[in-house]
Parts: C-alpha cells; sequence; structure tokens
C-alpha cells in the first residue's frame, strides 16, 4: 500500500513539474534604438514585436509555452547593445535574442550570442555585408535583408528605368554600412552604365542633426541622382532640412534600403518626390500581412507599417515555425531548422541560405506618390526583385561557419 | 574585555573580506561576477584619476583618453599581434604612459581653469581623431570580433579568460596589485611632494621643488593606470567601441571618486561599488539612473564633501575600518 | 554656392555665440565655467516645443521659453551654486556638472526619448533665392539675431548700471562688495540672464533640429572652443570666436570633409599654446 501510495506522489510530483515547465514562457530579448535621433524606427519595432507575441499566445504560444518579451534600448551603438546583450543572457537568462538596428549595434550582439551560445536573430535592420561575412556565426542568423541585396538591386533599378542619368551624388551616413552601400551602390551602377560620374560621396556622422552644412556641397554639384541610405530619423531630418535648399527640384532623390517608408509615415504632407527600395510592400494581399497591418493599424492610428517592421514581426513567427517544427528548444536542434529551412512571411515563403544565415526575401523599389486613401504617400506599383537575384555568391562573401 | 574582541574583530575583518572575494563568484550566478568586473575596472580608473585630483589637485575631464587607448591598443594587440593578454596589458600601459607624457606636458603647465578646459580640448580631439582613424578603431562600428586570449602558465590548467568567473578572479588580481603599487606611490616621497602642490603650488615652487615635472610624472602615471583598466575592458566586453573615449566616460572616475572620497585612498573604490550598484538597481526599475546619480553626487558635493568614507569616518566604530583608507595628512 | 555656404556658417557662428556670450559671461563674472550651460540649452528647445504645442505660436515660446530657462537657472544658483562660493572653484564645477546629469535624464523622463519637433513659424518656412540659390528664410533670422543679442549686450554692460555693476564686480569682487555693491545679487543676475541667453539659443534652434536628449552634450564643448579662442570674459572675443569656428566648420565640410570634426579642438588647443588668454582675452595661464 505504502509503495502505491509513494507512486502516485512521484507520479503526480512529475506530471506537475512537468505541467510547470510546460508553462514556463520562452524569454526572447528584444533589442531595438528606443532612444535617440534612429530611434523612430525601434520604437515602432518593439511595438510591433509584442502585437506579433500577443497573437502568437493567442494561438497558443510555441509548443504550448507562453512567449515573453524583453524589450531593451540598444541605442544603436555596440558599446550599450554589448552591455544590454550580456545582460539579457546572464541576467534574464532569455532562450533568444531578437532585433538590434543598425549594423554596429548588430555586429556587437552577434558578438555576444557567440560567446555565450544563444541564438541571435537579427531582425532591425543591421545590414553590413561583415555579419553574414568575415564575422559570420553559428549562432546568428540575419532575418532582415543583407545591403548587398539592396545596393545590386537599385543599381539594376537605375540602370535601367534612368537611363538618363550621367551624375550621381551622394549622402550617406559615415560608418561601414553607410560606405558599403554607397560604394556598392556605385561600383555596380558603372558597371551597367559605364558612362556614369560619380561624385566622390559626401558622408555624415552617424546620429547627426545638421546636415546644412553638407547639403550645398551636394546641391552645387547639379547631380541627376542623389544616393541615400540614411535611415530612420536622420532620412527625415535630412528630407526637412534639405528641402528649403532646392535639392528635390533639380535632382532625382533616391532613398535606399528601407529608409524610404519611414520618410514617408513620419513626413506626412511634407513628402517630396523620390524613389526608394524596401524590404517590404504592406499593401500587399497575403493573409500573415493582412492580419498585421491591420493591427498595427489600430496601435498606430491608421499609420501603416514602415521600414523593417514586418521582419520584427515576421521574426518572431519564424521561431514559433521553427521551434515546432523540430519540435524542441535545443538550439543546435533550432540551428539545424533555419539552415536552409523556408518560413512563412508576411511577404511572402521566405528561405534562410544555409551557408551564411542570411534570408532571401524580396525588394520592392519604385517611386514614392501621394495616395487618396491615406494622409501619407505610399510606393505606388514597386518592381519586386527577389533576393536570390541579386544575393552575393556564397564564395564572395567570406563567410567561413565554424 | 569588550576592547579586545573589538580589536580582534578589526584585526578579522580584511581577512573575512578577502575570503568573501574568493568565495564570491562561486556562491552566485555568473551574472554576479560580471557586476564585480565591472566595479573592479571602475575602481581602477577612478584611482587613477584620484592620483592626479585627491592627491595633486589636478581636474581632468578627459581621463577618458587613457582609458580608450588603453582599451584600443590591447584590442589591436590581441587581434592582430598575438593572443597574449601580457602582452596586451603591458603595450596598453606603455601607450599610455606615453601619450600621457605627451598630452600632459601641454596640460601641466596650465593651472585651474585653462587645465580643465584644456583636458576637455584634448578629450574631444582624441575622440575626433578615434572617430575619424576607421581603419584602427573601427568608428562608429567599433572592434568587435577581439579574440579573448587564454593563459598558459606551466603547471597549472588553461586560464581562459573568456568564463565570467575566471576573469573575476584575473581581473580582481591584477586591480589589487595596481592598488598595492598606487599605495606605494602616494606614501612615497613623490606622494608627499604631491600633496604639497596640491595644497599650495607657489609655496612649494618656493621650496624650490620641480613642480611642473611632478605633476607630469603624476598625470603620466595616472594614464598608464587608466591604460590598464582600458585594457581590463577588452576580454571582459569582447569588444571596444568609441565609448571609451568619449566625454561622459571622463565623467565617471570623476563622479566615483567625488562620490567615495577623494581624500581617502580607497575612496574611489567604495565610490565604484556604490555607482556600479546603484546603476545596476536603478536600472531594473526605472531607466533614468544618471538622475538619481546626479542627485545623489549633488548632495555629496554640497553636505559630503569627503564623500562616503569621510562621513563614514565620523563615527568612532569605523573609524579603524576606514583606517584602511586612511586620511593622509 | 560659396555664399550659401558663408550664410550656413554664420548661421552657426550667431548660435554658437549666443551660448559662448552667456558662458563667457559667467565665467568672467562668477569665474566658473557653467558646465551645465548645454543643458540649458537644451531645456530651452523643449520648452518651446511645449509652450509651442500648449500654445500653438513659435513667436510665444521664442519669448516664454528662455524665461522659463533662465527661472531655472535661478534656482540652481540660488540654492546649491551660492553655498559653493566659499569652497574652491572644483567643487562649483562638480556641482554644475552633477544638474547635467540630472537635467539631462529629467528631460528624458518628461518629454520621452524621440526627438520632439517643433514647427517653424508660417512666416518663416520657406526659402529665399540668392544668387540664383535658394536658402532658407528661417536661417536667416538666426543670422539677424546674433548682432542685434551683441549689440543688446555691450548696450547693457556699458549703458546700463546695473550693466556697470557687473562688470565691477568681475573686476574685483572684494573692492566691489567694500564699495557697497550687493555681489551675490549680482552674480545671480549674471546667472540667469546667461541661462537666458541659452534658453534663446535652444529656442532658435528647435524648429531647425527638433528637441533631443544629447543635444546639450554636443554643443557645450563646440561653446567651450569659442570661448577659449575668443578669450574667456570677453564678450566680442565670444563674438569673433563664433564666427571664427562657424565659417570653419562651414567651409570645412566643402574643403576637408573627413578633417571638420577635427578642426574646432586642434584650432583651440592651438590657442591654448600660442596665445592662452584667447584672441580677445585679458592674462591668463
Amino acid at each position: 500500500m505504502r509503495a502505491v501510495a509513494i507512486a502516485i506522489c512521484l507520479v503526480l510530483v512529475c506530471a506537475v513539474t512537468v505541467f510547470a515547465a510546460g508553462q514556463e514562457p520562452v524569454k526572447i530579448g528584444v533589442m531595438y534604438a528606443l532612444s535617440g535621433p534612429l530611434g523612430v524606427l525601434g520604437t515602432d519595432q518593439a511595438k510591433v514585436s509584442k502585437i506579433a507575441a500577443d497573437q502568437i499566445n493567442k494561438e497558443g504560444g510555441i509548443l504550448g509555452r507562453p512567449v515573453e518579451l524583453l524589450i531593451r534600448d540598444d541605442e544603436a551603438s555596440p558599446s550599450t547593445a554589448a552591455r544590454v546583450a550580456r545582460k539579457l543572457v546572464l541576467e534574464d537568462k532569455v532562450n533568444f535574442i531578437v532585433g538590434a538596428n543598425g549594423s554596429p549595434a548588430g555586429m556587437s550582439v552577434a558578438e555576444v550570442a557567440s560567446r555565450f551560445k544563444t541564438l541571435y536573430l537579427s531582425a532591425g535592420g543591421a545590414m553590413t555585408e561583415l555579419m553574414t561575412g568575415k564575422n559570420c556565426n553559428r549562432y546568428t542568423f540575419r532575418i532582415n535583408h543583407s545591403g548587398a541585396q539592396f545596393y545590386r538591386a537599385d543599381a539594376t533599378y537605375v540602370a535601367s528605368t534612368f537611363p538618363d542619368v550621367k551624375t550621381v551624388a551622394g549622402i550617406n551616413p559615415d560608418y561601414s554600412y553607410g560606405h558599403e552601400m554607397w560604394d556598392g551602390f556605385t561600383s555596380e551602377l558603372k558597371k551597367k552604365k559605364p558612362d556614369v560620374q560619380v561624385v566622390p560621396g559626401v558622408f555624415v556622422p552617424m546620429a547627426e542633426k545638421d546636415y546644412t552644412n553638407y547639403i550645398a556641397s551636394v546641391v552645387d554639384k547639379k547631380p541627376d541622382l542623389v544616393y541615400s541610405v540614411l535611415w530612420s530619423g536622420s532620412g527625415v531630418a535630412f528630407v526637412k532640412q534639405a528641402k528649403p535648399y532646392g535639392m528635390f527640384d533639380k535632382s532625382r532623390f533616391f532613398l535606399a534600403a528601407a529608409a524610404l517608408t519611414t520618410a514617408m509615415t513620419t513626413l506626412g504632407n511634407d513628402m517630396v518626390r523620390m524613389w526608394g527600395s524596401e524590404p517590404e510592400d504592406w499593401q500587399m494581399d497575403n493573409p500573415m500581412n493582412k492580419r498585421m497591418v491591420t493591427d498595427w493599424m489600430k496601435e498606430s492610428g491608421g499609420k501603416p507599417p514602415h521600414a523593417y517592421m514586418g521582419h520584427s514581426y515576421a521574426t518572431l513567427f519564424i521561431l514559433k515555425q521553427v521551434i515546432e517544427r523540430v519540435k524542441s528548444f535545443d538550439t543546435e536542434k533550432i540551428i539545424a531548422g533555419l539552415e536552409g529551412g523556408t518560413f512563412d512571411t508576411p511577404w511572402g515563403k521566405m528561405t534562410i541560405r544555409k551557408g551564411d544565415h542570411q534570408a532571401m526575401g524580396k525588394i520592392f523599389i519604385g517611386e514614392a506618390m501621394p495616395n487618396p486613401k491615406y494622409q501619407f504617400w505610399t510606393l505606388s506599383n514597386p518592381k519586386v526583385i527577389p533576393a536570390e537575384d541579386v544575393s552575393l555568391p556564397m564564395s564572395e562573401t567570406g563567410c567561413v561557419m565554424k | 574585555m569588550k576592547d579586545r574582541s573589538a580589536s580582534f574583530v578589526r584585526r578579522l575583518l580584511p581577512f573575512l573580506a578577502a575570503g568573501a572575494l574568493v568565495v564570491y563568484p562561486l556562491a552566485l550566478p555568473r551574472f554576479y561576477s560580471s557586476l564585480a568586473i565591472e566595479i573592479f575596472i571602475m575602481a581602477l580608473f577612478a584611482l587613477s584619476f584620484n592620483l592626479m585630483f585627491g592627491y595633486a589637485g589636478m581636474l581632468s575631464f578627459g581621463h577618458a583618453v587613457f582609458y580608450g587607448i588603453g582599451a584600443y591598443t590591447a584590442a589591436l594587440v590581441l587581434k592582430h599581434a598575438a593572443e597574449s593578454m601580457a602582452l596586451a596589458i603591458a603595450c596598453s600601459m606603455a601607450v599610455s604612459f606615453v601619450a600621457a607624457l605627451v598630452i600632459g606636458f601641454i596640460c601641466v603647465r596650465f593651472t585651474r581653469t585653462y587645465f580643465i578646459m584644456l583636458t576637455v580640448a584634448f578629450g574631444e580631439l582624441v575622440y575626433v581623431i578615434g572617430h575619424r582613424l576607421v581603419g584602427v578603431t573601427g568608428g562608429d562600428d567599433g572592434l568587435v570580433g577581439i579574440p579573448i586570449p587564454q593563459i598558459s602558465l606551466p603547471g597549472l590548467p588553461v586560464i581562459d579568460l573568456s568564463n565570467m568567473r575566471v576573469y573575476y578572479y584575473f581581473s580582481l588580481v591584477i586591480v589589487a596589485a595596481a592598488a598595492v603599487v598606487l599605495r606605494i606611490i602616494v606614501k612615497s616621497r613623490f606622494g608627499h611632494v604631491l600633496r604639497a602642490i596640491r595644497d599650495s603650488q607657489q609655496r612649494a615652487l618656493f621650496l624650490g621643488l620641480n613642480v611642473r615635472r611632478h605633476l607630469l610624472l603624476c598625470y603620466a602615471l595616472a594614464g598608464l593606470f587608466a591604460g590598464l583598466a582600458g585594457a581590463l575592458l577588452v576580454p571582459f566586453e569582447g569588444m571596444v567601441s568609441l565609448e571609451t573615449l568619449h566625454f561622459s566616460t571622463s565623467g565617471n572616475p570623476i563622479i566615483v571618486s567625488i562620490l567615495g572620497g577623494t581624500q581617502f585612498f580607497l575612496g574611489p573604490v567604495v565610490g565604484a561599488a556604490i555607482f556600479i550598484l546603484v546603476k545596476d538597481t536603478v536600472q531594473n526599475v526605472a531607466e533614468f539612473w544618471m538622475l538619481w546619480m546626479g542627485i545623489i553626487l549633488v548632495a555629496t558635493v554640497m553636505f559630503l564633501p569627503g564623500g562616503v568614507v569621510g562621513f563614514v569616518a565620523r563615527f568612532k566604530p569605523f573609524r579603524s575600518a576606514a583606517g584602511i583608507a586612511k586620511k593622509e595628512e | 554656392m560659396i555664399l550659401i555656404q558663408f550664410l550656413n556658417g554664420l548661421s552657426t557662428a550667431m548660435l554658437l555665440f549666443l551660448l559662448a556670450s552667456g558662458l563667457t559671461l559667467i565665467f568672467g563674472v562668477l569665474r566658473v565655467i557653467n558646465f551645465a550651460h548645454g543643458s540649458l540649452y537644451m531645456l530651452g528647445a523643449y520648452f518651446t516645443y511645449s509652450v509651442a504645442v500648449f500654445s500653438g505660436s513659435y513667436w510665444v515660446s521664442l519669448l516664454a521659453a528662455p524665461v522659463f530657462v533662465a527661472c531655472a537657472a535661478g534656482l540652481i544658483e540660488r540654492f546649491f551654486l551660492r553655498r559653493l562660493y566659499v569652497r574652491e572653484h572644483e567643487f562649483q564645477l562638480l556641482l554644475l556638472y552633477s544638474f547635467v546629469l540630472i537635467i539631462d535624464d529629467a528631460t528624458k523622463a518628461f518629454w520621452g526619448t524621440s526627438i520632439r519637433m517643433v514647427p517653424k513659424p508660417a512666416a518663416l518656412t520657406g526659402s529665399i533665392e540668392i544668387l540664383g540659390r535658394a536658402f532658407p528664410t528661417y536661417t536667416l533670422l538666426i543670422i539677424g539675431l546674433g548682432p542685434l543679442v551683441a549689440l543688446a549686450l555691450f548696450l547693457a554692460l556699458n549703458g546700463t548700471k546695473i550693466g556697470r555693476q557687473v562688470v565691477a564686480a568681475s573686476l574685483d569682487r572684494e573692492a566691489a562688495s567694500a564699495v557697497g555693491l550687493n555681489v551675490p545679487f549680482l552674480y545671480s543676475v549674471v546667472f540667469v540672464f546667461g541661462a537666458w541667453l541659452s534658453g534663446v539659443g535652444g529656442a532658435v534652434v528647435a524648429p531647425l533640429r527638433g528637441a533631443s536628449p544629447g543635444m546639450g552634450m554636443e554643443i557645450i564643448i563646440m561653446s567651450f572652443a569659442v570661448v577659449i579662442v575668443g578669450g574667456l570674459g570677453s564678450i566680442w572675443g565670444a563674438f569673433l570666436g563664433a564666427l571664427l569656428l562657424g565659417e570653419v566648420l562651414a567651409f570645412g565640410t566643402l574643403i576637408v570633409p573627413n578633417l571638420i570634426v577635427l578642426l574646432p579642438y586642434a584650432i583651440m588647443i592651438l590657442i591654448f599654446l600660442v596665445r592662452p588668454q584667447g584672441l580677445l582675452g585679458r592674462g591668463g595661464g
């Protein structure tokens, strides 16, 4: 009798433990720039991540466990990002980290991820080649695009759409990403249009607020096209400050790599004529996208998602999909599931390349136009380029996955 | 009876403290080790600053220059020369010392307001140069991918510095050794001359002391130890960024020393512990820890000019504990 | 293009002058470097934002915001700084630095961390054509403001009774006290007035760049450079220094964009080596 009682107790204890563990939340560290001039994008990415987490929990969580987000400010700064990531791993003991705005912060988090063997999914728009190139590591996956995917697509579009372009100037942020994009765009463009004149690029400090001294040097060269990857608040500030100097009247302005939609949604009717390339198209007709846009518009008072918000949203769902596919929270199994895996996203099905952990999404390029349905402009009839067509081949990335 | 047990406790105190320091990382999760390491590095940085300020009266608002130079030097050595912590530390101290000699040579010729402004100017200049030298410092991206070295000493198991607990002991040993050296400097004739200069430069000159040479050497030594602190930062963070050279980083050792008490040798150490602990506690609850730090600092400047140690030393039972950090006359 | 860049430089110069004049005035009289000057400037921008939102008019905020900043500075001087005049200078500096930390974080707490945009006054949103090139009208306002302020300061210090008392107190505190001047009161006046100038700077810059955390830190060191180059304590020195550095920044961006950020500090150090009292300062070292 006693033996039976003990056995029943043991079974009950086991059941309770298993049940409790099953209820233990999946902790995901969510890092974005929540402050500073680059914070415009990050704050919205954090909010849409919450929306995604709520939706996932409504659908029963991941393998029955609820998702808990730990949202942190990385200030788009590598030192802050390193400190915050380390704290998330050591003190908060998160299972995953997602996000990080900007390449410096992203690279920092990738380092921490590799050192402490925690999975990191870059969704904040850190597009430097290094992340899936020379500094690639086993624990880092890039859900957002690589810069090369954008500048190659941009060069293709510009060469075919504006055959009359003779002079090209640029104004870009002065760090790895800005230089990579400018150098990459101009060299790709020259391959397609050898007669193009490239004016020496103008570079501004990363979180610069005063562009007035730089504007004159660009306007004065009378370029046919000005290429810029000034993202988040920088792009907005630049457009506002450059407008009264007549920049957009004489030159075509190309605001590339996810900078355009932030400008459009923030500037409203202060917007000026320009073109751009984007990682998502919020007007796309698929169920996941429509659900995200509807939920976001409720939160934002009618404003559409911009820049990489769709990626922030999708990343949490990608985690859910891969974990449920491999039926485990084991890091190694998840890595295997992510490598080469195909996942549902608001822009259709997307595969993550095994060799460098780079996601193969889509690039949407076109002209910004006023939209009678809304208070702001939208990308009209964008050309859609699959990332596979413009990605650097594995041999050129420099990535040796350890 | 009471006296004997009191003095027994007093003599036991350092051993208890040492014991606690040894057991600490083993008893607590990794996070607490990383917190302690932050305190050690900040303490060393502040001790180096206080050599200049508390003992020689030089208020530098640009001390981050040497901290940052030490950090970048160590990082570059580890990344490009050899994965040797000893080499990295040696190079950091050497380069910071030389940089401090150069900058100090210009700065110590001025006093008070002009000295302060000049240190601010150099601080900004070095920051901006560091920002421009992207090939060396990585610019806004910082230096990432720095290999964290291991130490192999004959006969001992390999010391893996990427392990937080191991690094705790490593940084504790280094900082303690540096503190001992600083203590020797401060108690030597050189230290006495510095204090004489602090109290009155004119009087020191009249006594025939070479004021400028003493101040320059003091400044350079402060730079050397700041560089060492910077070097210790590298394996801990695994990366170096321009933040190490920033004006706000220069403010940290100042805040920390004032908090702890600039007239006490271990004041900066106490200040460092308070600073890091307040920062961590407040950050978990609210975002605005600098606000509280500022308020604490205002209170300290207005009402506790001797810092926390100075305040505590007023109470008889604690006077002996503060005795380790005894006020130098 | 040169003319446009020159004008850009002038607007930067005038903004720097607004800050540097207050800084140098405070130093000249109180003999303390106001580390909190940049934070007061930032408060000026944020108050401008709040008043503009509340009143719907930029001009109202231009008038009101600097006054609020002056009040805040008055509180700091009266209840904190004044008690430290008897102690060493270092303590006063440290107190002001502490207030930088407090004000910077309090700003984030109260107004949030994202940039607060202030719309330009309707009359000045457009551009004017200068030699065939477009130039923002608002920037012309800034350029006009600088010399006005300089002139007003000059008249105030030399033409008014209290101005002359301030000058006397700055030359010799003890003697001024001995002849019956209320020196503590004069100190307060100067500190508050300097802060007011800073607030005007913040109000004027708000429509251009918005109010954002950290904007104080960015401008304070450049202002130090202006003050050193011009000479600690000299208002005209501050004007000259601001002109010099404003144009160096403007043209430097065209000529040596890579080294542009270096120049102000290099010049500052050069002045220290060659002429420590600055271009128009008196005695030093």
